[in-house]
């Protein structure tokens, strides 16, 4: 039964309105870093800049230099922070995964209570977080971060990863046990290597919830610690001066997220399943 | 070669513990305590901001602050639950709807599902930033848009109606990306076969989908709309940047209030009573997540 | 599906790769003032006075000495001087900038995590008094007595934000007031002037009270399509544009509340906002915003200076460097066309008008008791307020200071933007430091501002009425006091009604 050519008419419309509707507002970010003051303030908008190149050089100058962290460290402290939260969580987190897979270690209801930690407002813990990191000297630390963003990244691993090694057939690791082989040894040596692409997209989602933070990002760094989402607020319009360029916002949003739109479509649906705890099978 | 099987047994009996020890102490360690430590905080009166004064206990005055006396704490539950429900509702109706629409045979459709993972890359922070300028009442395109079709265009941000609003909307472009691509998984990994007879006995299309389709991707999407309501109950990243709670408290929510009254104030007591208040609400979501998600996950 | 992964993108790509390479683009107008240098370098006086800095008495090589200031913006002095005192003192300036809402928040969380990262705060006096009472932050009456910070040139209302309990605690960078800006060109004509004559009946100028300071708005607010002087609107005119966002917008409130005679407790720290000033002064913000432009309730600084730079509206109270920046090509579409009045005031019994003008923000420099090294800290900060140097910076228009010196008005060719109107500019600066009036500077400041702005921005947003509104300030303002402990305030709050009526600010 094909549907009439109106119909399908109407719905290639709908289909590029959504496609529109959801790039467009990315699009016009990175826009905004080839724009000249003037064109920022043009009424209608400027899709086309007039100095693309020559905008975007002073945009990316004054970033550069007026940072009141250099860039550079900003975004070395972003990318430590995410990868040592990725190696923290999954160290830790495959082999309790592993664990609650296999044994049902605490029952069903242990990995569940885990998981309701990723979701828990984050103010609950944030408080007590600024209060000991004062005491410890974690403050405007990478480490803090690291151990901030263990807290909602290593439940979403320790679940993420339940749910592969439960659908893995365990039939080859028990033939392993047959021959002698230890619980560590059959995990280390069957289980781990078939785990390791979904083990590697579990860690590229951690990265990414990491590299996004904010929230914690804001709280517990002051300056030399700052990572990139937490160096937004410092430049927007009503934080740089008259006449610098209004582009500067756009470029360190570029930054954070060009790296992470092109994460996301390797990880494809993958992330969906992420998200949803696991709810979207691939 | 019986103690070796002995041995062999509670080796295999103490591995599991073994292999979830790190695991269980750090988040002991990290999540728990501080968890503790806070329910703790909420019933003492502490500013750290007068170094002199040490923390004192005050029962549940905090509370009774809250409820009684701070009429910003409760315009901030209210804009959280018009927040919750808002999100949830639209973006689950969108998403179906768009689901849908990507389902059909048509082309492109492949294309668009991959551009449609981008708002989902992006950190909120930077949506916050990106919708300030899309949103700004005289410059920006949004409202150049809404002008040459005819529609009035408020002023998004500027308007204590419209700022709750446009933080809705905003979270919207970011997240109904999140419904459409699980409800497309769903469709595609439904049974083909009750389809197919509902098709044969002559159903229309939105017989199909009302009767067919949608109970069989109920279970999914109710995980889906409950992740999102915990989430959107959370929200602090778009508020800070899009409207910094304005106009006067119209966007103000918990989280954001929250984090004012601690990190601004310094008045750790009553912050914490507004966390702790926060993890009870939390927590009802939670029992509603396990009763519903058992059998999804 | 992988297909689908490059399709998509190469779609990207290419959106890119069009942003990025129409370099030779049709249709591009405003080219010349699009290529106008964006990056701040210091004027040429401050690498004269670079060159000229000669080695000091005393060096503190190896010294790093860290500033925090709360924009890009206002980190600029320090940026542009760093070279000399390097010269000088042999000191390595670094300078950070935290997040301008939450800047309170920045500082505080330094000092009381004893995290430490900031040597120097460069901050608003409002915040003078928690620092100073929790004893974060250096008496700085020793160093003063060794290094003269020359505080006789100082005006004393500017002095009265560098004391803490009769210590001095800070030196000042900044002299902050409030202005009436107006568009002269649009006051001088013809057909606008007899427009206003049939309407109100009385002839059009700068607004002397608060009530022609709502006529002269409301007259001036036009939709796209009407004339403005002669010409047709292709987009909305407004009346004014004013701060109505926290962290500022209660200083908006003040210039209306001090001039109809409201001061902020009585002598036992009773909130006086609830009286006929308070109700007075709040009424008028309220009808004032609605002759603003549609997001004015968005407004901070820079947005609400910017609406009048931009020549979208008649009106606006702002800050000194304001008509600095109003003569700056890059930044102005106003040049020339800027007139300058006394924020409008209050007509007493004898006919007279009380204006007050808030000395509203108003930067210091204190140092942080978690300083390494104090002593170089202290002449970084001495450094900069130095006469001849500080001369540089508060005449210039991008780093956003103002004069406080006597010296710096003593001769007006040596500042660093000229324009043809700086005398008349001058002139009306002086007047209205003499109408000065103060912003709390007592512990707890911060909180008791915050809770007023919250409210008041709440009734701009309709979100409260005015009585409510003032109710639920007092309201907090009360359970503040009791948190920080009343007798302790009371005290405060005498001592600082004390120092007020010593400089004159009040009777």
């Amino acid at each position: 039964m094909k549907p009439k050519p109106l119909v399908r008419a109407a719905q290639y419309v709908a289909l590029l309105v959504v496609v529109v509707v959801f790039t467009a507002p990315t699009l016009w970010m990175l826009l905004g870093v080839f724009k000249r003051n003037v064109e920022h303030r043009a009424h209608p908008p400027v899709l086309i800049p007039s100095d693309p190149i020559g905008a975007a050089s002073d945009t990316i100058r004054f970033a550069f230099e007026g940072s009141p962290v250099p860039l550079d460290q900003v975004f070395v402290n972003s990318l430590v922070v995410a990868l040592g939260t990725v190696v923290v969580t999954l160290l830790v987190g495959t082999t309790a995964a592993y664990s609650f897979a296999r044994f049902r270690t605490g029952g069903g209801s242990l990995p569940f209570f885990i998981l309701t930690l990723r979701m828990a407002p984050p103010i609950a813990v944030a408080l007590p977080f600024f209060l000991v990191f004062r005491v410890l000297g974690l403050l405007d630390s990478q480490l803090g971060l690291i151990i901030a963003y263990t807290t909602f990244n290593l439940p979403l691993v320790i679940w993420l990863l339940r749910s592969f090694f439960r659908e893995l057939d365990p039939s080859m690791e028990e033939a392993a046990l047959v021959d002698g082989a230890s619980r560590w040894q059959s995990l280390r040596h069957i289980a781990l290597p078939l785990a390791i692409p979904a083990i590697a997209s579990t860690g590229l989602l951690v990265f990414i919830f990491s590299w996004n933070e904010f929230f914690f990002a804001t709280l517990l760094t002051s300056s030399d610690g700052r990572t990139i989402p937490a160096l937004l607020p410092l430049f927007l319009p009503r934080s740089i001066s008259a006449g610098q360029p209004l582009g500067a916002s756009f470029f360190i949003a570029a930054v954070s997220a060009v790296p992470m739109i092109i994460l996301v479509l390797f990880l494809q649906r993958y992330l969906i399943r992420g998200l949803s705890l696991g709810a979207a099978k691939e | 070669m019986q103690q070796a099987v002995g041995a062999r047994t509670i080796e295999s009996r103490r591995t599991p513990w073994l292999m979830v020890l790190p695991a269980l102490l750090l988040i002991l360690a990290i999540n728990i305590v501080p968890l503790v430590y806070s329910t703790v905080l909420a019933f003492f009166q502490w500013n750290l901001i007068q170094a002199a004064t040490p923390p004192r206990f005050i029962g549940i005055d905090n509370f009774i602050r809250l409820i009684t006396r701070d009429p910003q704490f409760i315009s901030a539950t209210l804009n959280t639950g018009i927040m919750v429900v808002a999100t949830v509702a639209v973006q689950t109706v969108l998403g179906v709807a768009v689901a849908l629409l990507l389902d059909q045979k048509l082309r492109f459709t492949g294309v668009a599902t991959t551009l449609l993972l981008i708002p989902l890359a992006l950190a909120p922070a930077v949506v916050g930033l990106l919708f300030s300028s899309l949103f700004n009442s005289t410059l920006g395109p949004v409202n150049y848009l809404l002008n040459a079709i005819g529609l009035p265009a408020p002023s998004w941000l500027g308007d204590a109606k419209w700022a709750l609003a446009s933080v809705i909307i905003v979270d919207t472009w970011q997240w109904t990306p999140f419904m459409i691509l699980l409800t497309l998984a769903g469709l595609r990994s439904l049974n083909p076969e009750p389809i197919e007879a509902a098709l044969v006995d002559g159903a229309s299309a939105w017989q199909r989908f009302r009767y067919v389709k949608l109970p069989m991707l109920l279970p999914v999407l109710t995980v889906a709309m409950l992740l999102r309501a915990i989430d959107s109950f959370r929200t602090f990243d778009l508020v800070f940047l899009l409207t910094f709670g304005g106009p006067g408290t119209s966007s103000t929510t918990m989280s954001f209030y929250g984090f004012k009254v601690g990190l601004q104030n310094f008045d750790i007591g009553r912050a914490s009573a507004i966390a702790f208040l926060m993890v009870q609400v939390f927590i009802i979501f939670v029992l509603l997540f396990y009763s519903r998600s058992k059998d999804q996950l | 599906m992988v297909r689908s992964r490059v399709l998509s993108a190469i779609a990207m790509a290419l959106v890119l790769a069009a942003c990025g390479t129409q370099t030779t683009s049709p249709g591009a107008s405003g080219s010349a003032e699009a290529s106008a240098p964006e990056i701040p370098t210091a004027p040429k006086q401050f690498q004269d006075l670079i060159d000229a800095t000669q080695p000091a008495d005393k060096q503190y090589d190896g010294a790093t000495v860290t500033v925090v200031v709360d924009s890009i913006q206002s980190g600029y002095p320090f940026f542009w001087l760093a070279p000399a005192i390097k010269k000088a003192y042999g000191i390595d300036v670094k300078v950070v900038a935290a997040p301008f809402e939450t800047y309170y928040q920045s500082i505080q969380n330094d000092i009381v995590s004893g995290t430490g990262a900031y040597d120097i705060l460069s901050y608003p006096p409002r915040f003078l008094g928690d620092l100073a009472s929790a004893g974060n932050i250096v008496d700085l009456t020793d160093y003063a007595s060794q290094w003269d910070p020359e505080m006789n040139d100082v005006y004393p209302v500017y002095q009265l934000y560098t004391k803490f309990d009769g210590k001095l605690f800070a030196l000042p960078m900044d002299g902050d007031r409030l202005e009436l800006y107006f568009r002269k060109d649009l006051f001088e004509n013809k057909d606008e002037q007899a427009a206003f004559q049939a309407k109100y009946g009385y002839p059009l100028a700068a607004p002397e009270t608060w009530d022609q300071y709502l006529d002269v708005a409301e007259f001036f607010t036009r939709d796209t399509g009407a004339d403005l002087a002669g010409e047709k609107l292709t987009e909305p005119f407004a009346g004014i544009a004013e701060i109505t966002k926290l962290p500022d917008n209660f200083d908006w409130f003040l210039n209306r509340f001090a001039s109809y005679g409201g001061v902020y407790f009585d002598d036992q720290m009773r909130p006086q906002l609830d009286t006929d000033a308070g109700r007075n002064a709040l009424q008028n913000f309220v009808d004032a915003v609605k002759f603003g432009p549609a997001d004015i309730l968005n407004y901070e600084y820079v947005e609400s200076f910017d609406a009048f730079l931009q020549g979208k509206t008649a009106m606006c109270i702002q800050w000194t460097d304001v008509a600095k920046v109003a003569e700056d090509p890059n930044t102005s579409k106003i040049i020339g066309k800027t007139g300058y009045a006394q924020v409008p005031g209050v007509e007493q019994a004898d006919g007279s008008v009380l204006h007050r003008s808030v000395l509203a923000y108003n930067r210091v420099n204190s140092i942080s008791k978690l300083a390494d090294n104090p002593e170089a800290a202290y002449r970084v900060i001495q450094f900069m307020n130095q006469p001849s140097v500080s001369l540089l910076f508060v005449t210039e228009p991008l780093a956003g200071m103002d004069p406080y010196r006597l010296s710096h008005y003593a001769d007006p060719s040596k500042w660093v933007q000229q324009w043809d109107r700086l005398p008349e500019y001058i002139a009306n600066n002086k007047q209205s430091l003499t109408n000065g009036y103060p912003e709390l500077t007592m512990p707890g400041a911060n909180r008791y501002n915050d809770a007023l702005g919250t409210h008041i921005a709440q009734a701009l947003a309709g979100q409260e009425s005015v009585e409510d509104a003032l109710k639920n300030a007092t309201t907090e303002w009360e359970s503040i006091t009791d948190e920080l402990g009343r007798d302790g305030q009371i005290a405060h709050w005498q001592a600082q009604l004390q120092a007020w009526r010593d400089v004159g600010l009040i009777n």
